[in-house]
């Protein structure tokens, strides 16, 4: 018997064996593919092949988005500069832990379908299963004219497959809304929640927008407000596992961290506040028992390594990483790096004593054998890539630009707002 | 070459006989991680030669070498480069439903990320000839498509 002849063995192939090595193809070869016949179109396009190339990209093909700031000074006729603007605009851009590993010192420029204005949206409420959620807002002149209201709407975005949503979830309301967004773990639904705080009622307003519904429902109130959410900080939360997380204090008003001085506060009072998007209900966590300290700057909570983690300077020498390496279980919070900034080989001047307020770091990934970190310093607004198995460090320039000429545009990347991201094929609909 | 009666598995052969008839040798060890050919073994007994109806003589020896250096933890990025170098879509197509046959887990992986690698860039029409699918979408209906996603169009391979 010959060896059948190659061409008209795949003929023969059942459809589970194309979907091992399609389901590991990036999303632009297989849209392309989709044009392959009718098949392959459908193929790809079924939402179990969808799945499955999502839960491949997860673990193949991790990236993060980073997002970055382009500011424009646009000169106005006055002499004087009175009538100068400034034009601002925000890009995501999807780039892979991988390659950053390997190249982590590079320019990128971000081309015009990552830019946030032409969307006509404002900035991000997060990711989730490779769809973004960005928001937009603006002015909105209302019937009183006792507070200033805003006019916010949603889109939902996939920057792989450059699909976008129209403008959903449009609502006008109080100006301070903060946006975040995931999914329920147990249908994959995705949602976002629009949080504010109320400073006369000491409370916060909290509503949830299903995507599958499209309607926006209150719900309740965070039993503890969240760090920041009164001030015009950043107001990250952390999507995992199903649930969006919130560092939060326990205070008679809300905590927010420069404002307040640190001396008043004690470690009993720190909680993290959960939000099961499934439930939409509230869960609150207590913090590790070794984290006895409160520390000089504002501890953070992220993911790391497929891992709920939160982090924080301790005093003006290490830097401290928990990892819940069972989330939800107190008992299972466990010391995962003490990392100390000479091993950093940092050269800040801590001698005036205000530096340690201001200075943080933000663990932001771990490679995929994780023992390399990538750890974010507020001091030097960059990226360093921390080796902790071998104690090597490596810092990092990254520059991204919106134009490939140099139009004068001040572009600055938010290393603070990077977050885990997947390619995926997930449609928006 | 004698065994000793008390020697281990791994240093044990197993003889297995392709579909064109040829014989070829595998440590025991190597043959447990194609779970095809262990199952044939638990049947059939390790002294019996296996037959592989769908395997043949070309592209078992293949097997057998990213196999043998599987069982001494050799396998590197650069060997698994080495192994695929040569190889065209063809050959990585036989070798691939090979793997299948054989159950043999870690090849089937890896020359499934090589395939995915090879037609990352390549051109539907090269997918089309290499998978032997008949194109059944009107010229207006493919137009469409294409318009569609016209972005992913760019950056693709000549065809050879």
């Amino acid at each position: 018997m010959s060896p059948p002849s190659a061409s008209s063995s795949w003929a023969l192939v059942p459809e589970h064996l194309f979907t091992e090595f399609l389901s590991l193809l990036p999303v632009k070869s297989l849209l392309r593919f989709k044009c392959v016949s009718n098949s392959w179109n459908t193929l790809i396009s079924d939402p179990n092949f969808v799945k499955l190339h999502l839960k491949k990209s997860k673990s193949h093909n991790p990236q993060f988005t980073l997002i970055t700031q382009h500011i424009k000074d646009i000169k106005g006729e006055s002499p004087y500069g009175s009538d100068d603007e400034s034009e601002v605009d925000h890009s995501i851009i999807p780039y892979s832990i991988h390659s950053f590993l390997d190249n982590p010192s590079f320019t990128l420029f971000a081309d015009h379908h990552y830019l946030l204005n032409e969307k006509d949206c404002s900035f991000v409420a997060g990711s989730c299963n490779g769809l973004i959620c960005l928001y937009g807002f603006r002015f909105s002149p209302t019937y009183t004219i006792h507070h200033q209201t805003h006019e916010y709407w949603l889109r939902l975005w996939n920057p792989a497959t450059r699909a976008i949503s129209e403008k959903i979830g449009c609502f006008i309301d109080y100006r301070d809304f903060c946006f975040n967004f995931g999914c329920d773990n147990s249908t994959g639904t995705f949602k976002a929640v629009a949080s504010r705080y109320i400073p006369d009622k000491l409370t916060s307003d909290v509503r949830v927008f299903s995507f599958d519904e499209n309607v926006w429902r209150n719900i309740q109130s965070f039993p503890v407000v969240p760090f920041n959410l009164s001030g015009s900080g950043e107001h990250e939360a952390v999507f995992f596992n199903g649930t969006l997380n919130w560092l939060a204090v326990r205070n008679d008003i809300p905590y927010t961290w420069y404002r307040h001085h640190p001396e008043n506060l004690t470690v009993e009072q720190f909680v993290i506040v959960s939000l099961n998007l499934g439930t939409e209900i509230y869960n609150m966590y207590t913090l590790p028992q070794g984290f006895d300290e409160v520390p000089p700057a504002e501890p953070t909570v992220g993911v790391l390594g497929d891992c709920f983690c939160f982090s924080y300077s301790y005093k003006e020498t290490d830097f401290i990483i928990w990892q819940m390496k069972k989330f939800g279980i107190q008992e299972s919070w466990t010391q995962f790096l003490k990392i100390s900034y000479h091993d950093l080989q940092l050269n800040y001047d801590f001698s005036n004593g205000t530096l340690k307020y201001y200075l943080y770091f933000l663990p932001l990934f771990l490679s995929k054998d994780g023992d390399t970190l990538i750890l974010y310093s507020s001091q030097e607004l960059k990226v360093i890539l921390y080796n902790w198995r071998d104690h090597r460090v490596e810092r990092t320039e990254v520059e991204v630009r919106k134009t490939i000429i140099d139009d004068e545009t001040y572009n600055h990347s938010c290393w603070q707002n990077a977050n885990g991201f997947v390619e995926s094929l997930t449609s928006i609909c | 070459m004698a065994q000793e009666a008390s020697s281990s598995t791994s240093s044990k052969t197993i003889s297995l006989k392709t579909g064109d008839g040829e014989i070829f040798e595998i440590e025991a060890s190597a043959a447990k991680q194609m779970k095809t050919v262990q199952r044939l073994i638990d049947d059939l007994g390790d002294d019996i030669t296996i037959p592989l109806h769908n395997v043949f003589s070309k592209e078992l020896p293949k097997i057998i070498e990213y196999y043998k250096k599987d069982i001494t933890g050799e396998i590197t990025k650069d060997f698994e480069a080495e192994f695929v170098k040569d190889l065209n879509d063809d050959e990585v197509k036989v070798l691939f439903l090979a793997a299948n046959y054989l159950d043999a887990n870690k090849l089937f992986e890896f020359l499934s990320q090589n395939i995915a690698d090879r037609l990352e860039s390549k051109s539907v029409e090269y997918v089309r000839k290499y998978f032997g699918v008949e194109n059944d979408f009107t010229p207006e209906e493919e137009s469409k498509l294409r318009e569609e996603r016209a972005w992913s169009f760019r950056g693709i391979k000549e065809d050879e």
